[in-house]
């Protein structure tokens, strides 16, 4: 009995030494999904095969509010995923640094904190299980319908937990006023996520939503029951982007992943095994991607709390 | 130290001091300054009820637990702060507790392995340890696989073993049938006679006390009512209680006078007495009546009824007005017969004890 | 024996300084962060159309229009009283700051030094999408006047904070008016006593059945009861959802118009999740029935029904109550199936995550004050459940062993088909998670192509999860295992008058804290000095051990009562001291008894999600986290099926070895 407990308690604390090996390798907080993850990982390893990458994943909103509960003692060193805006107003969580790419993208960060990468929009979505082919919403407008309710109703991500539902709905805001949104909100669903949102189309539970143009594309071409549209009125869209976190326990490495991260090689790879635009002036988007010259951009006005505020209080909750 | 043959020891029991001992449990008083000494070598008994304190006063002995007052000492050594594991003393258990995940042998051996001794002695004492309880060739057994007499003399064993000078005994008969009491009994006793460790025995049966004991403490609501030898506590019992404990009892209320002793009821019984004249209380056992010819004896008293316990009839005989005596007799007398009663050795107690 | 000697006095009392301090603290922390409100906020945005209020971004800070329009007056009611007013394009004034002093802070933000206090400000300014320019930054002058000037970026919104604290009870009221709250709190209750309900209705009856009737292979549906009880968490939320959602494998099979998404699915699922736990306490209570209070029930004329409902289940009943008691616990502390199965439903222990996350870094009043809410809804269950089974007397006087009853062929066929349907319906979560992880995922759904390239791909990423789980379980498991042993032997043989309570009510008090709360409370304790123990993978040992010490000291308890302390005080009168005792005799003979605590302790560990999301941080990720996160966020649900499996045989191995153990040991009775 008593050499057995010593045996557990031996094997116990081989099992700590080993893993504590394993604190040296560079942490990343994202909200990109493994398709993006893992083929620019893999890229990232070649160039750097000594650097281990550790993936933390979950929501915009989950991720940064981690990144602020740890603020005295980061664990993560890299936030990878997020629009511009999510970095502004949260700019005393990431720490500046001049990355060689940053003069070649189509925006840049006066401050050098965040570093673009992709230039993301959001078309609708459409489930043909739900909607027949000749009542598909064309425009924004189209979507403030009780039509949509009887076929499984419009999806939003909520603004609260989702960088690309408060991406959205601050654009539309912007754009159509806040009496728009109430209008939109009336009898639409709420999604604890966008992954949520965009799954809950694509599975027939909800009828319309938006969707990331790259995911929307690759489900069209599997032939999922869904069809992309983007609305002549408007199209919110949003530069995606990555920061250092401030206080980065491995500061070069998050460096080194910067400067991958923004280089032309990840770029390509991500534009071709994502199907995004890139940020950088120099790579060409997709060919599947509608020209980004046809539309009518529109990005995120008021601030996440006004917006988070504004919605539930359009929303009548 | 290590006689290996168990036979002869020569081990030397201590005495045991108890001076003023009180103990309560919360409002209730337990022990009342119970003081009494345990020669060494002696086989004690606490006898009485149960509640009255005996247990405790054993348990105290042991050290298992603490006492409010007074002391308590081995060989004039003052052991109460001491606790169980350093008082060096054997304790038998009412319901043996051996354990019952170690063999026999492991039980045995448990106090020689603490004391770190050698394997081969303690093989070879463990054996001797049994055969000095009549057992053979168990080692290997385990307890559920033993009768309840196996079990008591394997605790017996497990606590001798170790050479205590001191052997403590809660009720261990008290589990067992009535046949295997009396054999175990005499077996018990001739073994400490020949070990000499002093022995303090708990019990609430007054046979086995009278029986085994040099000397007997009968106790009572935490109080000792009578110290004394087997024989005078039983034949002159100090106070009412002791006289019911110890064996049956025929106690007539009335009062002395210079023709005799007259009882409430109003019957004279014809006895002289030394003692000054007042209320008493008249105490005869049962086997001291002696029953005759009707005019012969001290008093007159019909047979009620009749009892056949096997060794003798017991009589229920009313005298005068509805007292009732019982007597034994070895022969057999007829209900609603007159007899003549007479006492043999009877006692005077004071009235309301 | 002096006190100050005993040294299990000072194990006690070491006992329960960590309980203390791990248990108790963390959730008085809580407590009071509920209670605390922050000073306030107010903002005002500077269009080109003129200054406005944000009553979005205030609180405690009433506005007021002022006469000219585009004047505001703006008041806590207590110490500040101030007005604003345009001063330009991108400038604005405020007046009523009595020596005012500008104080630079991080980030471009300011603060505000005055006699009424300290106010922090910062701006946000949109910057349209393909901007190179940086926004004007926030400056602010203090004026000859007294006036303070704001000079700002175009269309910015200035958000002025008071940083201080104050004690309150706005949280809770707030809590309770609140829409979002409410229903959160409405949904949690909702969704755990309809599960429990149609729980017990299953696992009641089933183990009415197999209890008192004799049907073949019950041994084998006791075991199987058994591993369904110990399943990951989420796994059924995720499996169900593939079958039977509404682009599910079944609903799309069969053409189905439905899904399980929804408040009626979660129901399902977490019943179905809980039923395994009803179903155990209950068998075991009604073969502990003693034939005696039947057969005396019988011999007055009652029929077996009338019997069964009137003296066999009111008897089985503390068993019962327990085992609904733990089912409720667990479904009003689900983490993870709520946020798989129903997209929008809100229920509490999500709620407080995602609260206690926004809040991170000041004041965590939402997420503390649901926190104690839900702390008091689950001891006001328990205390129910402790009142109803107090009033009545349950103590059996002699126990004779209930033989089963015969069925006829046609009953033991029914029986055995209920009991068949029953499990199968609780393992198709295991058997779909088992399937997929061998089947080829594209976008999201699983194709008919089968594929080891799962286990590949995690076999490639490495098994550092697996270790930190196994790490966490096994030394979870002993910590908690060894501390049970001794805080039973405390609690069960030493009745110290004082101590032996308080510790007795800090052990159970994780019993009624919900994982996240649990999580949130040491975070809280452990984030800073003198103890920094967050992220780290002591945090995760520590929360663990103490969600598990009730059950190690209770199975501990009861084993331990079964030892008579003569068999104790044998030892210590043949000279042992206490802990030679206790290593010698007491433990071994506690062992069997004590063992089925450590088996469900390593089980829980294993499992755990509520409180590990709450508190890993990278490196140490066990796996519950890791398939959790990939299950939320990513679509190809392939290699966390595979993950899933590996972390099932992490489970059913060892348990397996423990039950055939437990079946063929040596069986010791005192």
């Amino acid at each position: 009995m008593r050499t057995l407990g010593m045996g557990l308690l031996a094997a116990a604390a081989v099992l700590c030494t080993t893993t504590s090996g394993i604190a040296g390798e560079l942490v990343v907080y994202t909200s990109h999904g493994e398709t993006t993850t893992t083929a620019v990982l893999a890229a990232f390893k070649k160039d750097h095969p000594d650097i281990a990458v550790t993936i933390v994943r979950g929501g915009t909103g989950e991720v940064v509010e981690r990144i602020r509960a740890e603020a005295g003692n980061p664990t993560a060193d890299v936030l990878w995923g997020g629009p511009t805006q999510t970095f502004e107003e949260n700019a005393a969580l990431f720490q500046s640094y001049e990355s060689s790419s940053d003069k070649d993208m189509v925006t840049i960060d006066p401050n050098h904190v965040w570093h673009p990468y992709t230039v993301l929009l959001q078309p609708v979505i459409v489930s043909t299980k739900r909607v027949k082919a000749g009542d598909m919403p064309k425009t924004q407008a189209d979507l403030v319908s009780d039509k949509w309710q009887g076929l499984g109703s419009l999806i939003i991500p909520d603004p609260a937990k989702s960088g690309t539902g408060y991406t959205i709905l601050s654009a539309l805001a912007g754009q159509f006023g806040w009496d728009f949104i109430g209008k939109l909100a009336k009898g639409a669903r709420l999604a604890p996520g966008s992954d949520d949102a965009f799954n809950a189309v694509r599975d027939g539970e909800a009828a319309v939503g938006w969707i990331n143009e790259d995911l929307g594309a690759k489900w069209k071409a599997e032939g999922l029951p869904i069809d992309v549209i983007y609305p002549t009125d408007a199209v919110t869209g949003q530069i995606d982007a990555q920061a250092i976190v401030k206080g980065a326990p491995h500061l070069q490495d998050a460096k080194a992943l910067i400067d991958f991260l923004g280089s032309k090689v990840s770029h390509e790879v991500v534009r071709d095994a994502t199907v995004r635009r890139s940020a950088r002036v120099d790579v060409t988007p997709p060919a599947v991607l509608q020209d980004i010259g046809t539309l009518n951009i529109i990005s995120p006005v008021d601030p996440k709390q006004v917006v988070v505020a504004r919605f539930k209080e359009a929303a009548g909750k | 130290m290590s006689d290996v043959s168990g036979q002869k020891r020569g081990l030397h029991g201590c005495e045991v001091a108890i001076a003023n001992v009180s103990k309560k449990y919360g409002d209730m008083t337990v022990l009342r300054d119970i003081t009494m000494t345990i020669e060494p070598g002696e086989f004690f008994t606490l006898l009485g009820p149960s509640g009255c304190g005996k247990t405790t006063l054993l348990r105290a002995i042991a050290g298992f637990h603490g006492v409010n007052g007074g002391q308590i000492l081995f060989d004039g050594q003052n052991v109460s702060e001491r606790p169980p594991w350093e008082r060096n003393i054997g304790f038998v258990f009412q319901n043996y507790a051996l354990w019952p995940n170690k063999t026999i042998f492991e039980n045995v051996a448990y106090g020689l392995k603490l004391r770190k001794v050698s394997r081969e002695d303690t093989r070879t004492r463990v054996r001797a340890a049994l055969e000095q309880v009549q057992l053979r060739g168990v080692e290997d057994r385990y307890p559920s696989e033993m009768s309840g007499g196996m079990q008591q003399r394997i605790a017996m064993a497990r606590a001798l073993i170790i050479d205590p000078p001191l052997l403590l005994l809660d009720e261990p008969m008290s589990n067992l049938d009535a046949r295997l009491r009396i054999s175990l009994r005499q077996e018990l006793r001739e073994l400490q006679k020949r070990i000499g460790v002093t022995a303090i025995y708990v019990t609430h049966d007054q046979e086995e006390a009278l029986e085994m004991s040099d000397r007997i403490a009968v106790m009572n609501g935490g109080v000792v009512e009578q110290l004394a030898r087997p024989e005078d506590v039983y034949a002159r019992p100090s106070t009412r209680f002791v006289a019911e404990f110890v064996g049956d009892a025929n106690f007539l209320e009335g009062t002395i006078e210079d023709r005799g002793f007259t009882l409430d009821s109003g019957a004279l019984i014809k006895l002289p007495s030394t003692r000054e004249p007042g209320p008493a209380t008249l105490f005869v056992r049962p086997e001291r009546v002696i029953l005759g010819e009707a005019g012969q004896g001290l008093v007159d008293g019909i047979v009620a009824d009749i009892r056949y316990v096997g060794r003798s009839w017991v009589h229920r005989l009313v005298i005068g007005d509805g007292v009732s005596l019982w007597a034994d007799s070895s022969s057999r007398l007829q209900p609603g017969q007159s007899v003549g009663i007479s006492f043999d050795q009877p006692t005077f107690l004071e009235r309301g004890q | 024996m002096k006190l100050t000697r005993d040294s299990w006095f000072w194990f006690a009392i070491v006992a329960l300084l960590f309980c203390g301090v791990t248990i108790l603290f963390p959730q008085i922390r809580l407590l009071s962060a509920s209670v605390l409100g922050d000073g306030g906020r107010f903002a005002i945005v500077h269009r080109a159309s003129g200054l406005e209020p944000v009553p979005e971004m205030s609180s405690r800070f009433m506005t007021q229009p002022l006469t000219p329009v585009g004047q505001y007056k703006i008041s806590d009611g207590s110490a500040y009283d101030l007005s604003v007013a345009a001063e330009g394009p991108q400038a604005f004034a405020i007046t009523g700051f009595r020596r005012a002093r500008i104080v630079p802070a991080e980030n471009g933000a300011l603060q505000i030094e005055s006699p009424a206090g300290s106010l922090n400000v910062s701006q946000q300014a949109p910057r349209g999408l393909f901007n190179r320019v940086a926004p004007a930054p926030l400056t602010a002058d203090v004026q000859p006047d007294g006036r303070v000037l704001f000079n700002h970026a175009a269309n910015a919104f200035v958000t002025f904070e008071n940083p201080s604290l104050v004690a309150t009870l706005s949280n809770y009221v707030s809590f309770f008016t609140g829409s979002e709250t409410l229903r959160a709190t409405v949904n949690s209750l909702l969704v755990a006593f309809s599960a429990t309900a149609l729980a017990a209705c299953i696992g009641v009856s089933l183990a009415y059945v197999v209890a008192r009737f004799r049907v073949v292979g019950t041994n084998s549906i006791v075991f199987l009861a058994t591993m369904a009880s110990v399943s990951p968490p989420f796994l059924g939320a995720y499996a169900w959802r593939l079958l039977l959602g509404r682009n599910g494998v079944v609903t799309n099979g069969l053409g189905m118009d439905f899904s399980i998404v929804g408040l009626h699915g979660v129901i399902w699922v977490i019943a179905w999740l809980v039923f395994p736990v009803i179903f155990l306490l209950s068998y075991s209570a009604f073969r502990g029935l003693d034939a005696a209070h039947i057969e005396a029930a019988e011999s007055l004329g009652a029929t077996p029904l009338y019997v069964r409902l009137s003296v066999e289940i009111p008897l089985a009943m503390p068993g019962i109550m327990t085992g609904l008691y733990l089912a409720t616990m667990a479904a009003l502390s689900d983490f993870g199936t709520p946020r798989i199965i129903a997209l929008d439903l809100n229920v509490l222990p999500v709620l407080i995550y995602t609260s206690f996350l926004s809040d991170a870094g000041r004041n965590p009043a939402l997420a503390a004050t649901g926190s104690v809410v839900l702390v008091v809804i689950s001891s006001l269950i328990l205390m129910a459940q402790q009142i109803y089974l107090s009033r009545r007397g349950f103590a059996v006087v002699s126990s004779r062993q209930l033989e089963p009853r015969q069925l006829t062929g046609r009953g033991h066929a029914l029986a055995i088909g209920f009991a068949a349907v029953v499990l199968f319906i609780a393992f198709v979560p295991h058997l779909t998670v088992l399937v997929t992880s061998f089947l080829e995922w594209r976008v999201g759904l699983p194709r008919l192509v089968l594929t080891l390239a799962n286990y590949k791909t995690m076999w490639n990423a490495g098994l550092n999860s697996a270790w930190v789980t196994l790490s966490l379980g096994i030394a979870g498991t002993l910590i908690a295992f060894t501390a049970g042993l001794g805080i039973a032997f405390v609690l069960v043989r030493k009745r110290y008058r004082v101590l032996a309570p308080v510790l007795n009510a800090t052990v159970m008090m994780p019993y009624v804290i919900p994982g996240t709360v649990l999580g949130i409370g040491l975070i809280l304790v452990f984030n800073d000095a003198p103890l920094q123990l967050t992220g780290t993978w002591f945090i995760l040992a520590l929360a663990y051990v103490i969600r598990n010490l009730p059950f190690t000291v209770k199975a501990s308890e009861a084993a331990l009562r079964q030892v008579h302390p003569a068999l104790d005080e044998a030892g210590l009168s043949l000279g042992a001291r206490p802990i030679r005792v206790f290593l010698t005799i007491t433990a071994p003979l506690m062992l069997a008894g004590a063992i089925t605590g450590a088996t469900l302790t390593f089980l829980h560990i294993v499992t755990e999600l509520s409180s590990t999301i709450v508190l890993y941080r990278p490196p140490w990720k066990p796996m519950t986290a890791v398939i959790f996160e990939n299950t939320l966020v990513d679509s190809d649900f392939g290699v966390s099926a595979a993950q899933t499996i590996l972390l099932m045989a992490i489970i059913y191995v060892p348990l397996y070895f423990v039950v055939r153990y437990g079946q063929s040991g040596r069986k010791n009775n005192v």
